[in-house]
């Protein structure tokens, strides 16, 4: 009897443990997989830091974005209040039919704003607004666009020609990016507002002096104001 | 016997060490192969061809011998058998002989017989002619000398012109010697930033036709201009990897310009770009693929003046910015990194003692080289397919011109000219297979 007893744990004990052999494989792979990170930081590698993933929108990004973005905690920081971040619109203006870039409808804000729209000028290399008259035209540009929300602006950075044409493109985005983020602290639809970078590739003026310099590191305004009837 | 075993002893601990602390062997690519000297002797025989369509093709012959890896092609004064037989051992003797509407080339090296080409056909139209020409000494270094030359690449460039009142920049593509320039794209806008694709037809370029910019692709078949990424806002500073599989940019999508990756492999409807490298108050500019495309340099200002970094390229999904390693450190504004197709060097930009010069960075000694000493600033370099040849821009005021460069020999010499500023300049691309 003990021994028919035996026999009956003994084969419940063996069918309780049996896997298959996939399920098996996957165990073997996954602990190898703790095995070889083990060794890595033995070892000093770099061991890639691993985050249990929460949601499929970690996969693809948030559905409404059309990239994924980085999710690092000092890129949020509200400390960097020149340099937060504020996304681009989705969607960009409607062109009339007759006009071939997005933008050839706009015209240059100072020729009929020249009031408001002046142009801003940055130092060397710096992409923050310092000046006084600079940031008292923000709040002027801030109030016009609230004023007129049918308005769209579109804001160019520009650079001398001392830096490279590559780190001058990226400056020049920044530049632009800096006065946008401004106007939308003051309260302005970022959804107005966009900006582009040509670098040192459109030059006002073609001097080698300070002034020539001083006048290509501008941000230029150009504006549109949807028809409103 | 006996007084053997106390060496015998120490090997155990001499292996120990070299195998802990030695370091592995390293020769510099340009010592390995002095460059070797091709005595050139021209004869013109009764040629169909006016005699100065035959000077220019013999300038063309010689100065595509002087491109073919580290030769350095001379030319002998006059035509004698006398001038040929050199006794130089790592030397080649080389006869060209332009007559009727052809060109005979035969090759002599010391101690060994002759060899004699099949001979080339000569339109009398210099660019058909130049090409041919190219194609010619291309297979010729190739089969003869057992280099793979840059003869038989073309480079891409934008070029910019004030038209009505206004700078347009279209993307040209010339010979590797900066003739039989073309204009590409018919965009009436502005574009920069070409780059080839692996098929070595179709490009990549930054358009800003839509306003701001945008990266596109040109199908060369079709002359067609397509949108190659859907992003909002601009993006610019496209760098392809060599493979063609995976795209890096510069974009202000998020609000800063930042690092971007996009697989181009994944032909998934919900592929994305991804933001790969950013930080509070800081610049991105130009990246460039290692050949084997793991790795990326890129320029960044994050702790100040703008410098090249390295980053490993995560192989899974990640959503924290990635270490990176800083890599120059001899100059400031570091810009425009390029990774040679051998994967040894970094060529960039960097501001030297005010002009902006090439510096080249060597991963095996870890050493920066300033390889341009002129006085125009000079920039954007690229990697010609042999991993000696640089191509870059210089920009002043009053222009821009390509240049072409080799390392090694450090001879630079201007290929461009005509109308307009001639900038970013890009040569072919080759798949290399480490």
């Amino acid at each position: 009897m003990k021994q028919i007893l035996f026999l009956l744990i003994f084969s419940i004990f063996l069918t309780g443990c049996q896997r298959t052999s996939s399920e098996a494989w996957e165990d073997v792979k996954t602990a190898g997989r703790y095995v070889k990170k083990s060794v890595q930081a033995l070892f000093g590698f770099d061991v890639d830091e691993s985050r249990q993933i929460v949601s499929y929108d970690d996969f693809n990004g948030p559905d409404h974005s059309d990239f994924i973005p980085l999710q690092d905690a000092d890129l949020q920081k509200s400390a960097y209040i020149q340099d937060q971040m504020v996304e681009q619109p989705v969607k960009l203006p409607k062109a009339p039919a007759k006009k071939k870039g997005k933008f050839d409808h706009f015209v240059d804000a100072s020729k009929r704003y020249g009031d408001i729209f002046r142009t801003l000028h940055f130092s060397t290399d710096n992409h923050v607004i310092t000046e006084k008259k600079d940031l008292i035209s923000i709040d002027k540009i801030a109030l016009f666009l609230k004023k007129h929300p049918k308005a769209h602006l579109l804001i160019e950075g520009h650079c001398d020609e001392r830096a490279s044409a590559d780190y001058n493109i990226a400056l020049g985005m920044r530049r632009a990016q800096h006065v946008r983020v401004l106007l939308t602290k003051k309260g302005v639809n970022p959804q107005q507002i966009y900006t582009v970078s040509y670098g040192k590739e459109k030059p006002l003026s073609l001097g080698g002096s300070n002034q020539d310099r001083q006048k290509n590191r501008r941000a230029h305004f150009k504006l549109f104001i949807e028809d409103v009837r | 016997m006996k007084r053997a075993q106390p060496f015998c002893l120490l090997l155990p601990f001499v292996f120990l060490y070299t195998a802990l602390f030695a370091k592995p062997l390293y020769i510099p690519v340009a010592s390995l192969e002095k460059p070797s000297l091709l005595k050139v002797a021209f004869q013109k025989s009764s040629s169909a061809f006016k005699r100065n369509y035959t000077d220019l093709l013999q300038k063309i012959i010689l100065n595509d011998l002087n491109h073919i890896g580290d030769f350095s092609a001379e030319e002998l004064p006059y035509f004698s058998r006398q001038n040929l037989n050199t006794k130089r051992k790592n030397g080649y003797e080389i006869q060209v002989t332009i007559a009727q509407k052809q060109i005979e080339l035969r090759i002599s090296q010391h101690k060994k017989r002759s060899l004699a080409l099949r001979p080339l056909p000569m339109t009398g139209e210099i660019a058909q002619d130049r090409k041919n020409i190219h194609r010619f000494l291309h297979a010729f270094g190739k089969k003869i000398l057992g280099v793979d030359s840059i003869l038989n690449t073309t480079i891409l460039y934008a070029n910019r012109v004030k038209k009505r009142g206004k700078w347009i920049s279209e993307i040209w593509r010339s010979d590797y010697d900066g003739q039989n320039a073309q204009k590409i794209t018919h965009l009436e806008d502005y574009a920069t930033h070409p780059q080839f694709l692996p098929n070595q037809k179709d490009f990549v370029f930054v358009s800003y036709q839509e306003g701001v910019p945008k990266i596109m692709e040109f199908l060369w078949d079709t002359k067609h201009v397509r949108k190659k990424i859907f992003l909002r806002g601009s993006q610019a500073l496209p760098a392809i990897s060599a493979d063609g599989k995976n795209l890096a940019f510069v974009s202000d999508a998020a609000g800063r310009p930042d690092l971007f990756f996009l697989s181009l492999d994944n032909q998934s409807a919900y592929n994305k770009p991804r933001q790969l490298f950013s930080k509070p108050g800081a610049t991105q500019a130009s990246s460039c693929f290692s050949p084997d495309g793991k790795k990326l340099a890129f320029v960044s200002d994050w702790n100040g003046s703008p410098k090249i970094y390295l980053l490993d390229l995560p192989k899974m999904l990640r959503f924290s910015t990635p270490k990176i390693t800083l890599i120059t450190q001899k100059k400031r504004q570091n810009t425009s990194p390029s990774w040679s197709p051998d994967g040894r060097k970094l060529a960039y930009s960097a501001k030297t003692e005010g002009i902006r010069q090439i510096w080249v960075y060597d991963f095996e000694t870890k050493q920066e080289t300033q390889v341009t000493f002129g006085k125009k600033h000079l920039e954007n370099p690229k990697w010609a397919k042999d991993s000696k040849h640089i191509v870059c821009n210089s920009d002043m005021l009053q222009g821009a011109e390509i240049y072409l460069m080799h390392v090694d020999k450090k001879t630079i010499q201007q290929i461009s000219n005509g109308v307009g500023y001639k900038k970013f300049p890009s040569p072919e691309l080759t798949r290399v297979h480490l």
